[in-house]
């Protein structure tokens, strides 16, 4: 049976959690744990200083992601009131946050400084104090906006993402069917808090009534597994390279934890069979998750893999409010059978693209998002195989680059490797390979690794190393340097 | 200032930066594959290795040195 969430916003989810249990640890941020009581007090304070400053419905409020109170506090407190959250990065420089800002339109800023051309500034450093005057208003319909995200970007301009409310509450509902949450988890979630992953994994938590131990990153072992025994975690959310990190790392001492840990969740990009067969070892005890999704429309398929054999392409069945659907690349009508275009239908779809019509007219069309991404449906489970845009047509054989990395991923010699779409004067496209080598460097052994592995039409023409592979900062490959160096526009640093 | 200079070479900083306060949390450059990178780097140049639990300590400059002190390595030989 569905559970039924406590609200139709996260704040409200919340508020009602600190009416429940005011006592109940809903963070743990710097190793101190922050109850329900005092979150929703801090989230109340941020209401009633933001309708001070004259912010009200549908002004955005810009919010420098950290993982710290003010700015989970500060979240609920703008959409409280009804206004827009905007979640940036961690460390944007200003110029970034100024063009952001302006953008957007942005009414209010939380960051370390003041945001020329923002009206109104709250400092990030301390949840202002506990008002004279407490805003009370109406809160938000579920049509209502309540977030703009930023896509990642990893070809061409980002885009800012307009999520309603409902939109909101209906992928943590998937989450919460998926995963199973229970309400007294805790989760670790050190991923950053500007993109949807960790913010939806956060907000899950909350709304859960359960616990969420933020951690800015994964590169201290010494901080994740110190959180993991010290505030019992009982989930992990983790991008797929933050997984290989710990893997390579610290080999099978995460199965430490096998017992405790209930679940692990990943999301935003594929998941290497390696790092599959890696978690069901280390964690047999554990529900092992991966999640598909895009900033316009998160977790909308969730597979467990726990115990199931290894396909990489497949991210499962759709979750509980979202449609999948397959159409042509060019004309846009359903696919009875093979690859295409995956189109996303239902509540947890965005709203459109801020600013841009053009960009939502072409992505949004009746409530579905029309992805970039090539993929087909098989006994109701969904198979992703790389964006539309990169996937290569070499001898008449549509190639997709990420299905090639996976396979070459699996060479013992290769840390990690990324494939980009290139041309060639004679087959038109062609394939090229960046390697990041592990133990030694064998150029010989990689290539007779490819012809075993790979038929010869995906196996790539140019192999190049580089000291490490560009990513996003949620750990996403960055094709974007890479595409550049190979048209000889620049170099992959390290 | 052996250790200094490889921090600071793995790293891609000047050594200038490079002191024991200097840890993974206040320096950008210090990312999870430098990490990798840096073990590594500290294993071949102080011909050692290290177990899982001295990899997890070494989140600083400071712990670095403490590690490799207990392993009776002569760090600036």
């Amino acid at each position: 049976m569905a559970r039924v969430l406590p609200g139709t916003s996260v704040a409200a989810c919340v508020a009602r959690r600190a009416e429940e249990r005011p006592g109940a640890a809903a963070l743990v941020v710097g190793g101190e744990e922050v109850s329900y009581g005092r979150l929703w007090a801090a989230a109340t304070s941020f209401s009633a200083l933001l309708a001070s400053k004259g912010v009200g419905r549908g002004d955005r409020v810009l919010l420098h992601a950290r993982h710290s109170l003010p700015y989970v506090a500060a979240y609920l407190g703008a959409t409280r009131l009804g206004a827009v959250a905007v979640p940036y990065e961690e460390g944007l420089p200003e110029a970034s946050v100024r063009e952001l800002a302006e953008r957007v339109g942005a009414a209010a800023a939380l960051s370390p400084s003041p945001v020329p051309g923002v009206a109104a500034w709250l400092s990030e450093d301390e949840a202002p104090a506990e008002p004279d005057a407490p805003w009370e208003g109406l809160p938000p319909e579920a049509s209502e906006l309540a977030e703009l995200l930023l896509t990642t970007g990893t070809t061409g301009r980002s885009k800012v993402v307009e999520l309603s409310h409902g939109a909101v509450m209906s992928v943590i509902e998937n989450i919460v069917e998926a995963t199973g949450i229970e309400d007294d988890n805790v989760s670790l979630v050190p991923m950053p808090l500007n993109h949807v992953f960790a913010l939806r994994r956060l907000q899950t938590g909350l709304v859960m009534g359960a616990t969420v131990v933020l951690l800015n990153g994964v590169a201290s072992l010494k901080r994740v597994f110190g959180a993991l025994s010290g505030n019992r975690v009982t989930s992990l959310s983790l991008v797929p390279s933050a997984l290989a990190y710990i893997q390579r790392a610290t080999k099978d001492y995460l199965g430490t934890f096998d017992g405790q840990i209930r679940f692990v969740e990943s999301s935003s990009a594929p998941l290497p069979a390696a790092t599959r067969q890696w978690l069901r070892t280390v964690l047999p005890s554990a529900r092992l998750y991966n999640s598909y999704g895009c900033t316009e429309s998160t977790a909308c398929c969730m597979l467990e893999y726990s115990h199931r054999a290894d396909d990489g392409a497949c991210v499962g069945a759709p979750c509980a409010t979202a449609r999948i659907e397959i159409v042509d690349p060019r004309s846009g009508e359903p696919l009875a059978e093979g690859a295409g275009r995956i189109v996303i239908g239902g509540s947890a779809v965005m709203s459109g693209y801020w600013g841009d019509e053009e960009a939502t007219a072409a992505t949004l069309r009746d409530g579905r998002v029309f992805t970039n991404d090539l993929g087909y449906l098989r006994d109701g489970e969904l198979y992703v195989r790389g964006r539309i845009d990169d996937v290569a047509i070499i001898g008449g054989h549509n190639v997709s680059p990420v299905e090639v990395e996976e396979a070459i991923g699996a060479c013992p010699l290769v840390a990690e490797c990324a494939c980009v779409k290139g041309s060639d004067p004679i087959t038109g496209d062609s394939l090229a390979l960046f390697v990041v080598w592990g133990e030694r460097k064998d150029d010989e052994a990689l290539a007779a690794f490819m012809r075993e592995r790979l038929e010869p039409f995906k196996v790539p023409s140019v192999v190049r190393t580089v000291d490490a592979i560009p990513r996003t900062y949620n750990g996403k490959v960055d094709r974007k340097p890479l595409v550049a160096a190979l048209a000889g526009e620049g170099e992959v640093g390290a | 200032m052996k250790l200094e200079k490889l921090v600071a070479d793995t790293l891609a900083i000047p050594v200038e930066r490079v002191s024991d306060s200097l840890s993974i949390d206040d320096c950008d450059e210090w990312t999870s594959m430098r990490q990798v990178a840096l073990i590594s780097a500290l294993e071949s140049a102080y011909a050692t290795e290290f177990d899982i639990m001295e990899s997890i300590e070494m989140d600083s400059v400071g712990a670095i040195r403490e590690v490799l002190e207990a392993k009776g390595v002569e760090l600036d030989g």
